[in-house]
């Protein structure tokens, strides 16, 4: 199957449902056969802004631009794009071979063409002995692929996912996450992902586009997204974060106070009203507090309060001196021996410089 | 304890539907049996056993255009309401537009209204705009009367269609109308032709309109069976009532056939 890769850019974006705005000023410019992750809380205007894209809503205003080419007033039928849907919405009364087939009839391809295209495109997703099957004969799993195979058959221009692997369970939907990583990545197509689900935004994506309220809040690759979030929604949607909301101290340009605690920088701190402090719970040791001073900066004496066996990581939450939460996270290493952390130990926990991320307050 | 509690449910239950079982089918027994009575006037239990009834209505012309007519209306008028029904129910299923609600109103308002009402109305109407043709004015006052049924089976069947099936198929190039023909209407298939079969027979049986908007040349069964009753009430009556349910009876089975096969075409094992 061929693709070529398109560029696609969104300028100015608006959709309007009578007095509420649905998105708000979306700009987005997005590399030939990449993969970009629309990613927010429910109602963030990422589903809309995708089914503009396919055509199936209007926008209010602003401009979709494909290689060049303004497609903003194309019909959907005209597009040529493929769409997976969270529910597959394969056709319950076609098989899977006439669901696969539906679009390259629509294209008035002649038989024997669409019976070799089929063929291949169920052999790409592993499916082609299931091709006289019904929908409801199959699991989840396989009906996605065969919405997969009916997508990608007509060789779109875009491939749009809407939470494709949302009704998958765990395991099957991480499977499915790094196949369909490697198959759009093999064909090269240029893909747009739509997800609320951070872990699937940072596994599949090459960038990350954080939405809140029907606006772009942070664009970026998954690490600078998850390391370098720019503002507190960002840092708190992906993943779990210690926020200490701080003033300059008086110590020194590098110095952030927060209570009785210290946050030493690397450089300047960068002169924002009232800073806040993100530190991620993978970045914090714990010592036991006979073995560490609890004085100085980026150290913190604190209560262990609960500690959650996760398989390769430990989870401990603590209580500062402050009543604060504090959540740490540790790689469990079997070779090295078992750590003794029980509820109740007093300990220190502390964590480099590099690790405090400034936020604007 | 529990056991004849259980007991008990079950005969309650079963006297319950028992009941409920011979008041709805009595009235067809009923009249079943009278209509082979050998006797001039109706009555029950029927005295005798003879097919004369059948054999006079059967050669009746009167009886027989009747129900031609009726036949003939019924046929177009479910036509008419499915062709202004289905079209109807899909603004009110995917439509999003500001007084949606208040039209469903509207649409749906003649299962409400007094059909003797809005038959005065409409009598009105029509000869104010000078239409003569009572076969006209009678598919016009049934299609009123039927539509509403269409709608309300559509727009439900409507509304247990996955919308994602029909944007699946536009993205795949399928334009709105093809979209309709070969994904959205085999799966409300089941409700069209529900709604098919309410608007068959609510016309086939309707007798207010008919009472308004029929002509002495032009009568439907109903109104013919109305004034029947009026002069004679001999056993043909019965025996014209037994035809038609066995007209509709038939027609229901025929649909239910219909939308049964299409039901496991879509769920094949």
């Amino acid at each position: 199957m061929s693709t070529k890769s398109a560029a696609l850019r969104l300028e100015g974006l608006y959709k309007q449902y009578g007095k509420s705005a649905a998105v708000q000023d979306v700009s987005l410019s997005i590399e030939p056969g990449s993969m970009v992750a629309l990613l927010g809380p429910s109602g963030c205007g990422k589903t809309t802004c995708l089914r503009m894209v396919a055509g199936l809503v209007e926008p209010t205003a602003g401009a979709i631009v494909l290689d060049g080419a303004d497609i903003t007033r194309v019909p959907v039928h005209k597009r040529n794009v493929g769409m997976l849907f969270q529910n597959y919405a394969l056709f319950p009364q076609l098989t899977v071979a006439e669901n696969v087939a539906f679009g390259l009839k629509m294209r008035r391809m002649a038989k024997a063409e669409i019976a070799k295209r089929i063929a291949k495109a169920l052999q790409m997703v592993q499916l082609h002995s299931f091709s006289d099957r019904y929908p409801s004969q199959l699991s989840g799993g396989q009906q996605q692929r065969v919405a997969l195979a009916r997508a990608l058959v007509i060789e779109p221009d875009l491939l749009l996912l809407d939470e494709p692997l949302g009704a998958l369970d765990k395991g099957l939907r991480e499977s499915m996450q790094v196949e369909l990583r490697l198959l759009q990545r093999k064909l090269g197509i240029t893909t747009i992902m739509v997800t609320h689900d951070q872990d699937e935004a940072l596994t599949m994506a090459d960038q990350v586009i954080v939405m809140r309220d029907g606006r772009i809040e942070q664009g970026g690759t998954p690490k600078v997204i998850y390391q370098k979030p720019n503002s507190q929604f960002v840092a708190t949607f992906l993943g779990a974060s210690n926020l200490f909301h701080c003033q300059m101290d008086a110590a020194g340009p590098n110095i952030l106070r927060s209570g009785p605690f210290r946050f030493t920088v690397d450089g300047a701190v960068p002169l924002t009203a009232n800073p806040v402090i993100c530190l991620r719970p993978e970045s914090i040791s714990i010592a036991a507090a006979s073995a560490m001073n609890a004085e100085g900066p980026n150290r913190a004496s604190a209560t262990i309060e609960q500690v959650i066996y996760r398989g390769p990581v430990m989870h401990y939450h603590m209580k500062l001196e402050t009543g604060q939460p504090l959540v740490a996270y540790e790689q469990v290493r079997p070779l090295h021996g078992s750590r003794a952390i029980e509820v109740g130990d007093a300990v220190v926990a502390h964590w480099e410089p590099s690790s405090n991320h400034i936020l604007p307050g | 304890m529990s056991l004849n509690l259980d007991r008990f449910r079950q005969w309650f239950l079963a006297v319950f539907v028992g009941g409920v079982l011979i008041f709805v089918m009595a009235p067809l027994f009923v009249t079943l049996a009278m209509s082979f009575s050998d006797s001039y006037f109706v009555a029950f239990p029927p005295q005798g056993l003879t097919i004369r009834w059948y054999q006079q209505i059967l050669t009746d012309r009167y009886f027989l255009s009747a129900l031609a007519l009726s036949g003939y209306l019924a046929f177009g008028s479910t036509i008419c309401a499915l062709l202004i029904g289905i079209p109807a129910a899909m603004a009110l299923a995917r439509g999003r537009f500001p007084g949606r609600t208040i039209l469903q109103g509207i649409i749906l308002s003649p299962l409400i209204f007094p059909e003797l009402v809005a038959g005065l109305a409409l009598m009105q109407v029509l000869s104010a705009a000078g239409m003569v043709d009572a076969r006209l004015n009678l598919l016009i006052g049934y299609t009123l009367v039927a539509a509403p049924y269409v709608v309300r089976a559509v727009t439900t069947s409507l509304l247990l269609v996955d919308a994602n099936l029909e944007d699946a198929a536009r993205t795949l190039g399928a334009n709105r109308f093809v979209t309709f023909w070969k994904v959205t209407l085999p799966q409300i298939a089941p409700g069209v032709a529900a709604g098919a079969v309410f608007a068959f027979m609510i016309s086939f049986d309707n007798l207010p309109m008919a009472l308004w908007l029929a002509d002495s040349r032009y009568s439907p069964v109903p109104l013919m069976l109305m004034r029947q009753l009026n002069s004679v009430f001999d056993p043909s009556i019965p025996a014209m009532s037994t035809v038609i349910i066995i007209l509709a009876l038939s027609g229901a089975l025929v649909v239910e056939r219909l939308v049964g096969m299409r039901r496991a075409a879509s769920l094949q094992p």
